[in-house]
């Protein structure tokens, strides 16, 4: 079966008084449908904007240069006319956003916002959107649903509205669901609801997802492909299951022991020493030299290639490169 | 040794706290009890955990702790004697002591000061910056890894870690002895999390003090804590010791906050069987009748829309709020 979506050297670049800022570079994937991939990484790796680039929901050409091949179903989304594209984003691809407070709309009703994609791409009248609606408020788990079509935004908890959003995103039953930190903002228990309801939904609609989170912590049972973002490029690619029993990047690794486990209680907690690297001057070699504990000569020298690890497990390290 | 002569460094005695709310224009007034009955306190030099959800009351427990509000009801003391109405002088000098850390770095620092002055007002305003303030906030700005030629930039230009850095060197910044941290990593990324945390340990230990660590992540808690309080709608519903809470909760709101922590592992995540609590906290305009929780627990029974269980003693320092959970251990695991 051909991929869903596949990414071929994707890259994202900004315009800046200083120069191009190079938010995403370099980078590949294929997803399958069913199949759920995972993108992780801290703050600035770019692993938000490459998600807004599959949907070209990025500024307009001269502030923002997207090259590459996007390709969904075998068609390139980056060579699309935008009245095609439109077609696509919110039927065939959507997106759950991060901030469940800034993106519903504060003056429409949550009924009015999860019916608009149905007017829209499936052509149905208000009133069967509405219904419709009220379906699936029920379907992502709010109580009272067809009363509360009418309630607005600020009505809604923080775990409610991100329910919405995702009734809003499967309404028109997408091929591909793109979350971005679905879940940042919300407590532990209700991060846990909205994960599984994910799941859920992912086996009823056999939709490919895209998770993309900070936290390698929340993906760890939910994934089957894992995608490392470090500086706006991909430093680990591997399944789920060889990434947690082998990490081969010291970043990875890093992102591993920094998450505070509840089961033992250590005096310290790992973490990785600095900040990413300013974009708009990154350094020469391996742009994670300057925080890696295992840092040689050459990686300031020279960017290393991934190195094959078997198994399609794909890392950017010189310290892999005899095996 | 009783918890009656024990002098706590920071102490609540229930406290209670209400606001009131109206439903509308011309809606009838009604009273939310954000804290009903807090009974806590901590001891010099060790950590206090609160954890709750949103909602539960837990900020505004902190804010009350360091006086930044005023109880309805109940009694705050702070090395033994009664605080909560101080004013003036006692107010200022009580203010030194007890500092507190905000939950988001992006809005509790003002944009238009620079970090220099951000960090220069405490010791202004407590007249302390003729004598060797200058000297002091170098130190100060060292130990909490803001280096020198951050000072005279706005808060604008760092990212969130540097600016939790920012708001600990300024909570610190006139050697308090008990801090509040209400939530100090929670919009930080995870790798940087580690960073703080580990920061506020070491500082801890350096300079002796105390704190009062308020989470909604258990697994944050852990790390950093002595004794946890586990709330729920206004109420403590669980107080142990923190190796207690994870090894043996006696309370099902605190069994489905640990077993919500995600687990970095995906082959143990998928073997443990996880109780993912539905709903969410109900409102605390109009609180279930008797146990608040029953709503959305597993063990709930009739008797628990009756009455409201009390805090009590399960086992020396461990109290929990609830007489069915430990019922249906024994009958499960005899």
């Amino acid at each position: 079966m051909p991929p869903v979506l596949s990414i071929s050297n994707l890259k994202v670049s900004f315009s800046s008084d200083e120069g191009p800022i190079g938010a995403v570079e370099n980078l590949s994937y294929s997803l399958n449908a069913n199949q759920t991939l995972a993108i992780v990484g801290e703050s600035g790796s770019g692993k938000s904007v490459h998600a807004l680039s599959i949907l070209r929901l990025l500024p307009p050409s001269p502030h923002c240069k997207t090259e590459g091949k996007i390709l969904f179903h075998g068609k390139n989304l980056l060579d699309l006319p935008i009245k095609e594209m439109r077609k696509i984003r919110g039927d065939r691809i959507a997106m759950v956003f991060q901030e469940p407070m800034t993106s519903l709309n504060p003056v429409l009703t949550i009924g009015e916002q999860i019916a608009e994609p149905l007017m829209i791409h499936k052509g149905k009248s208000r009133a069967d959107a509405l219904k419709e609606a009220a379906k699936l408020l029920d379907r992502v788990g709010i109580p009272d649903a067809k009363n509360r079509l009418g309630n607005y935004p600020h009505q809604f908890s923080g775990g409610m509205r991100q329910r919405a959003m995702i009734a809003m995103a499967l309404s028109c039953n997408p091929e591909i669901l793109i979350a971005d930190e679905p879940t940042t903002a919300l407590d532990v228990t209700i991060q846990a609801q909205i994960l599984e309801l994910i799941k859920e939904l992912q086996k009823e609609f056999q939709m490919a997802v895209i998770l993309i989170t900070h936290n390698i912590g929340i993906v760890a049972d939910m994934a089957d492909q894992m995608i490392v973002m470090y500086a706006g490029r991909a430093v680990e690619a591997a399944s789920m299951t060889s990434l947690f029993k082998a990490p081969s990047h010291p970043y990875t690794r890093g992102l591993l022991s920094a998450i505070p486990s509840p089961n033992s209680k250590k005096d310290r907690l790992e973490s990785i020493p600095g900040r990413p690297p300013d974009l708009k001057n990154k350094p020469r070699g391996c742009p994670f030299a300057p925080r890696c504990p295992e840092v040689q000569a050459r990686c300031w020298e020279n960017d290393p290639p991934s190195f094959d690890l078997g198994d399609g497990h794909l890392a950017n390290c010189w310290l892999l490169e005899k095996k | 040794m009783t918890t009656d002569k024990k002098i706590f460094h920071l102490e609540a005695k229930n406290l209670r706290k209400f606001f009131s709310a109206k439903e509308g224009f011309f809606g009838q007034p009604k009273t939310i009890r954000a804290l009903d009955g807090i009974s806590l306190g901590v001891e010099r030099g060790t950590t206090l955990g609160i954890v709750g959800e949103s909602g539960c009351g837990k900020t505004t427990l902190g804010r009350i702790l360091c006086l930044l509000e005023t109880p309805s009801e109940g009694k705050i003391l702070y090395n033994g004697s009664e605080v909560q109405n101080i004013k003036g002088k006692k107010l200022k000098e009580f203010r030194r002591e007890v500092q507190i850390i905000f939950q988001d770095p992006y809005a509790s620092l003002d944009p238009r000061m620079t970090i220099g002055d951000i960090l220069r007002e405490p010791f202004i305003i407590h007249g302390e910056w003729k004598n060797d303030g200058q000297k002091r906030l170098l130190k100060l700005a060292d130990k909490c890894g803001i280096s020198k030629s951050h000072l005279s930039r706005y808060p604008h230009e760092f990212s969130g870690g540097q600016r939790q850095r920012v708001g600990i060197a300024r909570a610190l910044a006139l050697n308090p002895k008990i801090v509040v941290c209400d939530e100090p990593v929670s919009a930080l990324d995870v790798s940087i999390q580690a960073q703080i945390l580990n920061l506020l340990k070491d500082l801890q230990k350096e300079l002796g003090l105390t704190y009062v660590f308020i989470s909604h992540d258990f697994s944050v808690v852990r790390h950093l804590c002595d004794k946890i309080a586990v709330m729920y709608l206004g109420k403590i519903v669980e107080f142990a010791l923190a190796d207690d809470i994870f090894s043996n909760p006696q309370h099902p709101y605190t069994e489905a906050l640990l077993s919500a922590i995600p687990l970095p592992d995906p082959e143990k995540q998928k073997k443990r069987s996880r109780i993912i609590l539905s709903g969410d906290i109900p409102s605390p305009l109009s609180p279930p009748t008797g146990c608040p929780f029953h709503p959305r627990c597993r063990y709930a029974k009739d008797s628990c829309r009756g009455e409201i269980p009390v805090l009590e003693e399960v086992s020396p320092e461990h109290r929990a709020a609830c007489p069915v959970l430990p019922l249906n251990r024994a009958r499960i695991s005899p």
